[in-house]
């Protein structure tokens, strides 16, 4: 270690206390690795900040010593977006978790990055307003946060698109350890929108935390509907459930809804490699989402939908009415996974084989049938359960569809397996529109030959300027 | 309390894993009277269920002799298990069945929730 890396060390744990400055080996080594086939780091240190004061000062340290930072909380993204790649400290923020303001007349909140979904329904839960916040597939002790910085999505991405766009604005520290503030709140009013000032706040999202460490959050709340109704149809086959997915946005029936294949419901159900397909045996499941302000709004949803599934049978697509959720538990409990949200698929987290990933790309809904199938396909062909999630968003203008993998994490072999068919899997997917959110380092590198280089350029600069020493989560997008 | 087992689940279709669940919920363990092998075929989707003393088998190798057999849309089978319109299923032709009447009797109370 550099001497300047060391002095900064010895005045970090001044600040944080010793505690708070982690460097044994098994420490190091979990958070130099996450649950995917992405090639662990190995950070020199792992510093947990408890508050902005810690965090802007830590910062400053490390841009003065040209130590690069990787923030992280629950480390879950499938993208490998917290390995620490080149060295460096990782900064847990899980202990900066206020929820600093809920405004519920102006329906936002305003948290830091360690707040998790089930903390923000906890607290939404609390007030006789209901609102609520989209909730993705991922455990209830994610962050926030983090899903909106990395333009994921969420449960209400059918109705309001990727939660990036719900960012009211940012408060963000700099590489040089200094503040900014985005959106409607730069001009220190409350942060009821990004517009109309100039939209700074796109400099951060999807960016990896390569221009800057956010610090708050202002994002938005949705009212959430008095009566819900989550249900199953059983489609026979692919090809009609994506039929589903294209045309169920238009009824503008649904809060969500989801296309999942076969070896997804078999593992919900307990089988850890679904292998086989019985031909006869339903191919997707399609989960569907209808919310209501009262009985007869919600009666007559449920009825255009009863009416789209006749058309769909009189159209020769095989699927029956859908099932609600609490009559499916009855049959099965497991099958409550999707009753309520944020939900933990410990199915998938808790896979007796360690390794989780995929590709998950967003594209156009106009080549989800071929993309589902030639997805399909390649997964076959690799040995993998073709395990697909296919859902609408933006009202159907876009949607998302993954491809999702579990694999054995300690074995090299299969490492490099999955990686093979992701890269495969990544290349047929752009070949059809879709491109990869939460975008993985190997992913980034498969683009930068197709980017535009205007766009190259001005994201080289962009970065350059904000993160001129090359230290904020450095190797992102194929910077720093 | 009768133990339910899927053999080769890695293997099974939804129908079988769902009648799993169903076996191990249904209100009544199944009579110790019903013995044997039962078809049980949800759209075409086959699973022959093995009946022997304290153990149900869920297997896709196929029925040798049932001793009854189920056919019927997933839907139709799934409603039934609830106990819900399995005679307007049944006059439909959603749901049909064939085996001696107490077979019959003693393998729906098996599976009802």
């Amino acid at each position: 270690m550099k001497m300047q890396a060391r002095a900064a060390l010895v005045r970090v744990t001044e600040l944080l206390g010793e505690a708070a400055v982690r460097r044994d080996s098994a420490t190091l080594a979990m958070y130099g690795a996450d649950m995917t086939e992405n090639a662990p780091g190995q950070p020199d240190a792992v510093l947990l900040v408890s508050n902005l004061e810690q965090l802007t000062a830590v910062v400053g340290l490390a841009g003065a010593a040209g130590i690069a930072l990787t923030p992280r909380v629950a480390g879950t993204n499938l993208g490998g977006l917290t390995i620490p790649s080149r060295g460096g400290w990782v900064l847990d923020l899980t202990a900066m978790n206020r929820i600093v303001k809920l405004d519920l007349d102006d329906m936002v909140a305003v948290i830091e990055p360690g707040v998790t979904f089930q903390q923000l329904k906890d607290e939404l839960d609390r007030h006789p307003r209901k609102l609520t916040i989209g909730f993705p597939l991922s455990p209830p002790d994610t962050s926030v946060m983090a899903n909106c910085l990395l333009d994921g999505l969420g449960n209400l991405s059918l109705r309001h698109g990727v939660m990036g766009e719900w960012i009211n604005g940012l408060e963000v520290v700099r590489a040089d350890g200094s503040l900014l503030r985005t959106g409607s709140w730069a001009l220190g009013v409350p942060p009821f929108a990004r517009a109309p000032l100039p939209d700074l706040t796109g400099l951060f999202v999807s960016m990896q935390g390569s221009t800057g460490l956010v610090s708050k959050l202002a994002v938005q709340l949705w009212p959430s509907p008095n009566l819900r109704e989550r249900s199953f149809a059983f489609f026979a086959d692919l090809a009609g459930a994506m039929r589903a997915i294209r045309e169920l946005p238009g009824l503008d029936v649904l809060d969500d809804c989801g296309a999942l294949t076969w070896p997804t419901g078999k593992m919900l159900l307990g089988v850890a490699h679904p292998r086989e397909r019985d031909p006869a045996e339903p191919e997707v499941f399609l989960y569907l989402d209808v919310g209501a302000h009262d009985r007869e709004l919600l009666r007559a949803k449920q009825a255009t939908l009863r009416r789209y599934f006749a058309g769909l049978r009189a159209d020769g697509v095989k699927v029956e009415d859908p099932i609600d959720i609490p009559t499916l538990v009855r049959l099965d409990p497991r099958l409550g996974k999707f009753a309520e949200f944020p939900t933990r698929l410990d199915f998938l987290l808790d896979h007796p084989d360690g390794g989780l990933t995929w590709v998950g790309t967003y594209g156009p809904m106009s080549q989800f049938r071929d993309g589902a199938a030639r997805g399909t396909a390649l997964m076959v062909e690799h040995g993998f359960a073709p395990t697909i999630v296919a859902r609408p968003m933006k009202g159907g203008h876009f949607g998302v569809l993954r491809f999702i993998e579990v694999f054995e994490r300690k074995s090299d072999a299969a490492r490099a397996q999955v990686l093979a068919l992701n890269q495969k899997l990544a290349d047929m997917a752009l070949e059809l529109g879709f491109v990869m959110y939460k975008t993985p380092g190997w992913a980034v590198a498969r683009y930068q030959r197709k980017l535009d280089p205007g766009f190259k350029r001005l994201l080289g600069e962009v970065t350059g300027l904000l993160d001129p020493g090359g230290m904020m989560n450095p190797g992102r997008w194929g910077l720093g | 309390m009768v133990k339910v087992r899927v053999l080769e689940p890695e293997r099974m279709s939804l129908p079988g894993l769902m009648l799993q669940g169903i076996l191990e919920r249904a209100r009544a363990a199944p009579s110790s009277r019903l013995r044997g092998e039962v078809l049980v075929d949800a759209d075409g989707a086959q699973v022959t269920l093995r009946f022997s003393d304290q153990l149900v088998e869920i297997t896709r190798a196929p029925a040798v002799r049932p001793v009854a057999v189920v056919r019927g849309t997933l839907r139709a089978l799934l409603d039934a298990a609830l106990g819900r319109g399995r005679v307007r299923a049944w006059l439909a032709g959603r749901l049909r069945v064939r085996g001696g009447p107490l077979t019959l009797l003693r393998l729906l109370g098996a599976l009802r929730v």
